[in-house]
């Protein structure tokens, strides 16, 4: 070949390179579904629906669908499945679902946050079901209704329709509050676990303190009650020098300031709105809260508090470390995780539960309400199969649907041993080399957040197995909950003028009580501080949130 | 008769124009072609989204969508100026620019003047190298670094311990964090930007340096006189550009060093916006406070560049 013709097949050979490599940037499409989209309408419709909200006699056996149906159903993909699977319908047990109802399911899993919800109602592309925490969103549930993005659920469609969650609901009146609009409407379900006897529903403790008992014992004191006894506590371990590295946290806060903030319900008071005494108060404002800020800025400058919480990003690496002795987390990632690792590394060691601790003003207070804005399931307006969706939704808070979603396949992943759902082997001990979460994932939808009716019986085998982790519940349910906000809801409008208010509040309070605890603002500032956030409108926001919480508390 | 020979030559220079113009396509038209999709990406990507801005004057829900959601004229910039916070903002981002600037800016220009004088030509290409290497680091991986450092007990407060002061958080000081973070830009970005001023020192004709030795012109006179002047047209450039983004204090470096107790002086426009646009769900107030950001900025880059073709006779147009 002569040069130039040589330079031609090169240049040739390079640009086809280059643009075979710009290609694999482009992410494969979504897969398509391969079932077969029925186009007759002759599925049962709800026909004409009568006014009275008395529920029709219709034929709710399955499957649901008479000619097979799919449904595009956004939902977030737990780390559980993650690890080994792409989407849902790789679990087991919607397999078998698929089977039973007729009704296959396009599941489709966002990657990003909540940027990929709000694109997707923006772009009119909605799919048919949206599992979400509604009150997340701009506006909350109440501008989605308004603009037509989630579709409300009469009594009637959901009596006639979704029997089985009715009648959870009904007999658990506290709850279905929570799931209502102010003016009563409904359109969403959610999850929880619930004990199938008595079908009433049955709430863990998930969040609480926790210490390193074997140090308690070496400085020769007993388990902390109160938040005096917890300071003796912490001193002792910094004093005595627990751990004989000289480096020892006490009290082990990082930059999410999550255990610094928990710690403030044994004040009785929060970092943001409150009930107290059947009035609502904004907690940084309140003389409880200025008697926490003073107790942790003496606790800070004793050095019981690592000096370096707003930046520190692995707290849990100091107690892996044996650096850190008490600190407020959660049970799975938390507790539970952290005192296995620790016992591998030193078979002496005794990470605890602490019931909650009672401060100086006998409070005792679980302030924690990250789950406030609970993920549930709702049926958007591109929704052709509105019926058939309720009742696929529905079968799985049926006693058969909640067996099979929260255990799996029977004779697979659980056997009846005396009537009791007893999980195997298969999952407990896989052989595969997946860990327990991951066998579990792969057969059912075990103990994540997912909208069904979930059998405690199931955490009674996986987190309540030993007595430590009994304890773990019966320590953390001393926290009361009554100084806590139920979920109310603000109107539209309400809730574009509270955030309004409350965004630069908040960091303005972020702030300086972060300067307050850390000793930079001396607290002799503490009422001029007061003063500027009340001059910032706080009391309109406090207005505001009364209302809500006095149309929460007439809802029926 | 001057009119129509005025006439005349005009009409042949337009008739020259266009025949001007197809000849170059014509003989051109594969670099055209390969100017294409740079156009349709700028067209596509930068131009068409312009009207998405049109958010920053309504009250935006997604769930409306852009031309349901109702117009609210003023509103947000209103909110953005009377916030308590619109001062420090400001502050905190003209501040941080400019500090990057008066420091940051000759740094590159310093050290390519240093470079030059460098006469091995190993050493030369191996301190090149190894200067240009911290500019390949991405912001993240620099960010981790910096924390890293910072910690209590991290390299820089070993040093400091070592000198005899008293170790502390460098990160939860306020009064450090403008320091850190000018610093670390100026050892990251340092090497990579000599390049340039190196390229503009090499086009200095070497016979002006010849001139001036024999006139007896020391070495640093000739770097006063010949070297500098020599490279102002970049330096002019280059310094109009960088005044045009005085506003765009990077999002990502700020926030991944700043925390709470680093608020005052470390929450700049970029971090407020994050905060609110995605935290908040508040995309219209956000979205106004980035028109607000872009309109400075262009009111700045085109004072900069008037004034700069009046004092010296380099400007971008």
């Amino acid at each position: 070949m002569s040069k130039k013709s040589m330079k031609r097949v090169v240049a040739l050979v390079v640009s086809i390179v280059l643009f075979a490599a710009m290609l694999s940037g482009c992410s494969g499409g979504k897969k398509s579904s391969d079932s077969t989209t029925s186009t007759t309408s002759g599925n049962t419709t709800s026909g004409t629906t009568t006014s009275g909200g008395e529920p029709k006699d219709v034929d709710l056996s399955l499957p649901i669908a008479k000619e097979p149906i799919t449904l595009k159903y956004f939902i977030n993909m737990n780390s559980a499945m993650k690890a080994t699977m792409s989407t849902y319908a790789e679990v087991e047990c919607f397999k078998k679902l698929e089977e039973l109802t007729n009704i296959h399911i396009e599941w489709i899993h966002p990657t990003g946050g909540n940027e990929q919800f709000a694109l997707m109602i923006a772009s009119n592309d909605l799919p048919d079901l949206i599992n979400w925490p509604f009150g997340n969103a701009k506006g909350g549930p109440e501008a989605l209704i308004r603009d037509n993005v989630l579709i409300p659920l009469t009594d009637e469609m959901l009596y006639t329709y979704a029997p089985n969650y009715m009648r959870i609901m009904d007999k658990n009146p506290e709850w279905k509050k929570t799931t209502m609009l102010d003016d009563g409407t409904m359109f969403q379900f959610i999850n929880f676990n619930y004990e199938p006897e008595t079908e009433k529903i049955v709430t863990f403790q998930i969040k609480g303190p926790y210490i390193r008992m074997d140090w308690v014992r070496k400085v020769g004191k007993k388990a902390p009650e109160t938040i005096d006894e917890l300071y003796d506590v912490l001193k002792a371990f910094k004093d005595q020098n627990v751990n004989g590295k000289g480096n020892v946290i006490p009290f082990v806060v990082g930059n999410t300031l999550e255990a610094i903030k928990a710690i403030a319900g044994s004040f009785g008071t929060r970092w943001s709105m409150h009930q107290q005494n059947g009035k609502v108060v904004y907690g940084p404002i309140t003389d409880e809260f200025k008697l926490y800020v003073e107790y942790m800025r003496k606790w800070y400058s004793e050095g019981l508090i690592n000096s370096d919480f707003p930046v520190l990003e692995d707290w849990g690496a100091k107690i892996l470390n044996s650096e850190a002795g008490f600190t407020i987390g959660s049970m799975g990632s938390g507790l539970t995780m952290q005192r296995e690792a620790l016992k591998e590394k030193d078979p002496e060691s005794d990470l605890d539960s602490l019931p909650y601790l009672i401060g100086p003003n006998g409070y005792r207070c679980y302030v924690d309400d990250s789950g406030a804005n609970p993920r549930a399931t709702a049926i958007t307006s591109a929704n052709k199969y509105v019926t058939e969706s309720l009742r696929w939704i529905d079968y799985q808070y049926s006693p058969e649907g909640s067996l099979l979603t929260t255990f799996g396949i029977e004779g697979v992943s659980y056997e009846m041993v005396n009537g009791y759902p007893t999980l195997t082997d298969l999952v407990m001990n896989n052989p595969w080399g997946y860990n327990q979460e991951e066998a579990i994932a792969r057969f059912c939808v075990g103990p994540i957040n997912y909208p069904n009716a979930r059998d405690i019986r199931f955490y009674e085998q996986v987190n309540l197995n030993t007595e430590q982790k009994k304890r773990i519940q019966t320590n953390w349910s001393t926290g009361t909950n009554d100084i806590l906000m139920p979920p109310i809801t603000m109107s539209v409008d309400e809730s574009t003028r509270y955030s309004n208010i409350m965004s630069d509040i908040n960091t303005y309070v972020n702030e300086m009580v972060l300067k307050f605890i850390m000793g930079e603002e001396p607290m002799e500032n503490w009422d001029a501080y007061v003063e500027k956030i009340k001059k910032m409108d706080i009391d309109k926001a406090i207005a505001i949130q009364e209302e809500a919480l006095k149309r929460y508390n007439s809802r029926n | 008769m001057s009119n129509i020979i005025l006439k005349k030559e005009k009409t042949l220079y337009n008739d020259n124009l266009k025949a001007r113009i197809k000849k170059d396509f014509i003989r051109n038209k594969w670099i055209y072609a390969l100017f294409i999709p740079v156009l349709l990406y700028y067209v596509i990507f930068q131009y068409i989204p312009i009207y998405g801005l049109v958010i920053a004057f309504k009250d935006y829900y997604p769930s409306r969508g852009i031309f349901g959601s109702e117009w609210v004229g003023l509103d947000n910039f209103r909110r953005f100026f009377n916030s308590i916070y619109f001062g420090r903002l400001l502050r905190n981002t003209v501040l941080l620019s400019v500090y990057q600037i008066i420091f940051g800016f000759p740094a590159p220009i310093i050290f390519a003047l240093l470079l030059n004088q460098l006469h091995n030509k190993y050493f030369k290409r191996l301190v090149q190298s190894i200067t240009y290497l911290p500019h390949f680091i991405s912001t993240m991986v620099i960010c981790s670094m910096i924390l890293n450092f910072c910690l209590k007990d991290g390299l820089i407060n070993d040093i400091i311990a070592l000198l005899g002061g008293e170790r502390s958080n460098l990160l939860l000081k306020p009064n450090l964090f403008r320091t850190i973070y000018v610093a670390s830009g100026i050892w990251q970005g340092v090497g990579w930007g000599s390049i340039i001023y190196l390229s503009a020192i090499t086009s200095i004709d070497s016979e002006l340096y010849e001139a001036a030795y024999i006139d007896g012109a020391t070495r640093f006179q000739r770097e006063i006189h010949i070297t500098i002047p020599g490279i102002m047209p970049t330096v002019t450039i280059l310094l109009i550009m960088r005044i045009g983004s005085l506003m765009n204090v990077g999002f990502e470096k700020v926030f991944l060093l700043y925390n709470p107790t680093t608020y005052e002086v470390a929450d700049v426009i970029s971090t407020y916006i994050y905060r609110k646009g995605l935290v908040e769900y508040d995309y219209s107030f956000s979205t106004a406070i980035g028109l607000f950001n872009s309109a400075i900025n262009i009111i700045l880059l085109v004072i900069a560049n008037t004034i700069s073709r009046k004092v010296n006779e380099n400007s971008l147009w």
